[in-house]
């Protein structure tokens, strides 16, 4: 238990310095979402003050800072600076959106990528393992961006899945591109596992091949396959991003396009440390699972 | 390098070097828009005896047109080239009329040749900070250690994102540039710089090292002349496999509008062109980036697969 | 003009990382100026720590260093250049990328120069005086074998003018008899012509007749007996002392 505290506590400090670290970036920056407005010549300097003092852009860095973690702390993650509304408002239905499009492409990944993988160390070389290790070997080099555009194409073209909007869609797209990744991890994993002495005395024993696999292998091999793709996690919600935009699923990613061609600070940094934020859940997520699948954390720690 | 390596780097080396000679091999500037050409089929090229024609559509039928080899015209020489008022379009026109394999290979220049640029810049920032971190150590390692392992544990797109958003908008097309640059090298310093510190804070304790410093060397001469020396080849191998990855990075920016703006060809751009529901279904030729782009990507993997011999952990998908 | 002596006390040394034993418990060596003395004792007694800790290379835990009844440490006292220290040959002593005529000038480029040769002339000379052949001067250091790397890493110890002390840790191994001869020649006449203090340390009881005037033994990390050199041949006093004398004939 003391364990899991350690790992949530971690993740918070990350989420913290990200908010931190992103607010001093911000104030790096050359300009801001004002600075468009006050070159443009039909825009009063009056009314750009104005603009300045209401989102209260213009008080120091270190209060600002101050009273950004006050009102982080607090849930309150500032005014959009161009919609007018809370941020919170904004960003968290749009980060729930992404929480689920993340799982139900991972589910969908795991879906297939998982029993295949199974399948291909089982009767490696067979026609099975060597059709999908080509199908893998095909998805993982090209780029998300181009695997995402190939379902949209394949969306309009056929009218097999909807083409905008639809968790279906978007999460298909995901799935694909988190697949070999899985299929990989899995496939390692149980090679692995089947190579374990406890699994050759299992076979000498003479349990039958199916007892054999879900009593001994299996077991062994979701420890290390959780731990790993729990690694990933990162590049999946870089991959939904994409992912969004191209398919139009209402996650994060379209509002943070938004937000960073008008340059709309608050939101921006509100969009990535959120993003840290689901980071840090879905590790957490992991590492209970880890302990619930391997009695040994539960004892030693890991 | 094996087989599979050397074919990689060849067609790679092809890539590129057309898209270094993009006036010469391309007929039209990249801008030019042929109006009533617009969202025009790739022309249809047949040999009549040893003549190249291209071969158009016209009222009541087609008309052909001879291909002209090395010809100058007023911006320059061109590989090939087809008399007014004919047109050679390789890969058809988009929804403007530009010329597709115009646009393809000066987007060629601008994604291959930024991301070249961006992973070499953030080399630069990498192997900089790596020095300070591991041979100065103390709290320029602690502060350089944690603001890296922060960059490196967010998802790349939202960094990236989150930098691009520190930049203007509209200015010049080479402070844009210059900008995407740096943006890309603000979040790309971190695994290079990891390196960089690993191998100086291993170099630091070498015997030869703390000779050099009992004789009197200062810190430069120990910069310079022992650690650099093995450092810069070990940079130079992380950068070059890294490529790709700033290459997608730089298409990514364009295509989400973020990038360089109309009308400069960023296949990105293209890319984004192609992303329309009438495009899609009308005029599947807009979709030549995204082949260029598979092949570029492939050609990398296949030059990662095969000549690793510090093979990393898992690099970051395309 | 003798150069200084040099003296350890209690000197201490534990490794960290929890291992539990420590290389060097309490060792007390007396080195007067101008003296050849030969550390010996069985692997793991804690020779090179103890060699690590005089040149500078690694920081003592406890005890003093005096340099001239000065007291050097605790307190700066790092690398430096007028105690240099030959070790046995390992892939770090030498950059690996660098070539012989360059590892040799090193040295030579932090003193101050007699306008009487240049750096090339004495670099030659010095690889000459350890028998190295023009040709190894070209090499880099990678593609030597570990009898020439040895003598590399003499002769860049021998390359400072100013030597104060000069430990030697089993340089001598992996060379033939004829090669042995004639380093011991060289450093016994080169000690003659500067006056710097030698420790040398090793297995080797042949050298130790040969070159030594005075004999110390370690012994799990503290020195247990200090003879001159005849006196411990013929009448070790300590039973590791002993030991080693049998084992030796």
């Amino acid at each position: 238990m003391r364990f899991l505290l350690t790992r949530a506590l971690r993740g918070a400090g990350l989420v913290a310095a990200v908010a931190v670290l992103g607010f001093l970036m911000m104030e790096a920056a050359p300009g801001d979402f004002l600075t468009d407005l006050r070159s443009s010549p039909g825009i009063p300097t009056a009314t750009v003050e104005q603009m300045q003092r209401d989102s209260s852009l213009d008080r120091p860095v270190w209060s600002r800072l101050v009273s950004w973690i006050r009102s982080l702390l607090s849930g309150d993650l500032g005014v959009s600076l161009i919609w007018h509304r809370p941020v919170a408002d904004l960003v968290w239905p749009r980060a729930c959106n992404t929480a689920l499009l993340s799982l139900t492409g991972l589910s969908g990944a795991w879906l297939v990528g998982v029993p295949l993988a199974a399948l291909s160390a089982a009767r490696s070389g067979s026609w099975v393992s060597r059709a999908a290790s080509l199908l893998v070997s095909a998805l993982v080099a090209l780029p998300d961006l181009l695997v995402a555009l190939l379902v949209l194409l394949t969306a309009v073209s056929t009218r097999w899945i909807p083409v905008s909007g639809s968790l279906a869609g978007a999460g298909f797209a995901l799935a694909l591109i988190a697949l070999p990744a899985v299929y990989r991890h899995t496939y390692s994993s149980m090679r692995m596992a089947m190579g374990e002495p406890f699994v050759e005395s299992a076979r000498a024993h003479g349990l039958p091949p199916v007892r054999v696999w879900t009593g001994h292998i299996l077991p062994a091999a979701a420890g290390p396959l959780i731990s790993l793709l729990g690694l990933s996690f990162s590049s999946l919600l870089s991959a939904s991003l994409l992912v969004e935009v191209v398919l139009g699923w209402p996650g994060l990613g379209p509002l943070l396009l938004e937000a960073v061609a008008a340059r709309d600070q608050h939101v921006v940094l509100a969009g990535v440390v959120l993003s840290a934020g689901l980071l840090a859940a879905a590790s957490l997520l992991i590492d209970l699972l880890l302990v619930l699948c391997d009695p040994r954390i539960r004892r030693d720690g890991l | 390098m094996n087989r599979r390596g050397k074919l990689a780097l060849g067609v790679l080396s092809a890539i590129h070097a057309a898209a270094g000679f993009a006036g010469f091999l391309a007929p039209y500037e990249p801008s030019t828009q042929h109006r009533e050409h617009a969202l025009a089929a790739p022309t249809r090229i047949v040999l009549r005896g040893l003549t190249v024609t291209a071969v158009l559509p016209a009222p009541g039928g087609t008309s052909e047109f001879p291909v002209r080899w090395l010809r100058r015209t007023e911006d320059g020489w061109h590989l090939f080239t087809v008399d007014e008022p004919g047109k050679i379009f390789l890969l058809g026109t988009d929804s403007l009329g530009r010329d597709q394999w115009s646009r393809l290979l000066h987007g060629a220049r601008i994604s291959l040749f930024s991301g070249v640029l961006a992973a070499l810049l953030a080399g630069l920032i990498g192997t900089v900070l790596g020095l300070l971190a591991g041979y100065y150590s103390g709290w320029c390692d602690r502060v350089v250690t944690q603001v890296g392992d922060i960059f490196l544990a967010l998802p790349w797109l939202y960094l990236l994102l989150g930098a691009r958003a520190a930049l203007p908008l509209d200015a010049s097309p080479l402070v844009v540039l210059s900008g995407l640059l740096a943006v890309m090298g603000i979040a790309g310093w971190p695994r290079p710089a990891r390196l960089v510190r690993g191998m100086a804070l291993s170099l630091r304790e070498r015997h030869y090292v703390m000779a050099a410093r009992g004789f009197g060397a200062g810190h430069t001469y120990i910069l310079t002349r022992h650690i650099l020396p093995p450092v810069w080849p070990a940079v130079a191998e992380f950068v070059c496999l890294a490529i790709p990855q700033f290459v997608m990075a730089e298409v990514t920016l364009s295509f989400l509008g973020l990038g360089l703006s109309e009308p400069a060809a960023s296949w990105g751009t293209m890319l984004a062109a192609f992303a329309r529901l009438d495009a899609m279904t009308g005029a599947p030729w807009l979709a030549a980036p995204a082949a260029a782009l598979a092949l570029v990507s492939l050609c990398y993997r296949g030059l990662l697969s095969s000549g690793t011999r510090r093979g990393g952990g898992e690099p970051e998908r395309g | 003009m003798n150069g200084p002596g040099f003296r350890i006390e209690s000197l201490s040394k534990v490794y960290p990382g929890g291992r539990g034993s420590a290389a060097l418990v309490d060792a007390t060596l007396e080195l007067p100026p101008c003296s050849r003395t030969a550390l010996v004792g069985r692997t793991g007694s804690g020779k090179t720590t103890l060699a690590l800790c005089l040149a500078g290379m690694m920081e003592p835990s406890g005890g003093k260093i005096w340099r001239d009844n000065a007291l050097s440490w605790p307190g700066r006292w790092g690398p430096r250049r007028s105690v240099q220290l030959v070790r046995q040959d390992s892939p770090l002593a030498l950059n690996p990328a660098w070539a012989v005529r360059e590892l040799v000038a090193e040295p030579l480029r932090f003193q101050r120069r007699d306008s009487h040769f240049g750096i090339e002339e004495e670099t030659l000379q010095l690889a000459r005086s350890v028998g190295l052949s023009e040709d190894c001067l070209r090499r880099r250091a990678e593609q030597l074998s570990g009898g020439q790397r040895q003598r590399v890493a003499v002769a860049r110890a021998l390359a400072v003018r100013d030597l104060e002390l000069l430990i030697l840790d089993e340089p001598l191994r992996g060379l033939d008899p004829a090669s042995v001869e004639a380093m011991v020649a060289l450093l016994l006449m080169i000690h003659e012509a500067r006056r710097f203090s030698l420790l040398y340390i090793t297995h080797d009881l042949e050298c130790v007749r040969r070159i030594a005037g005075r004999v110390a033994v370690l012994s799990q990390g503290s020195v247990v007996e200090t003879a001159d050199v005849g006196e411990f041949f013929a009448e070790p006093r300590h039973p590791e002392s002993r030991a080693l004398v049998e084992a030796g004939r």
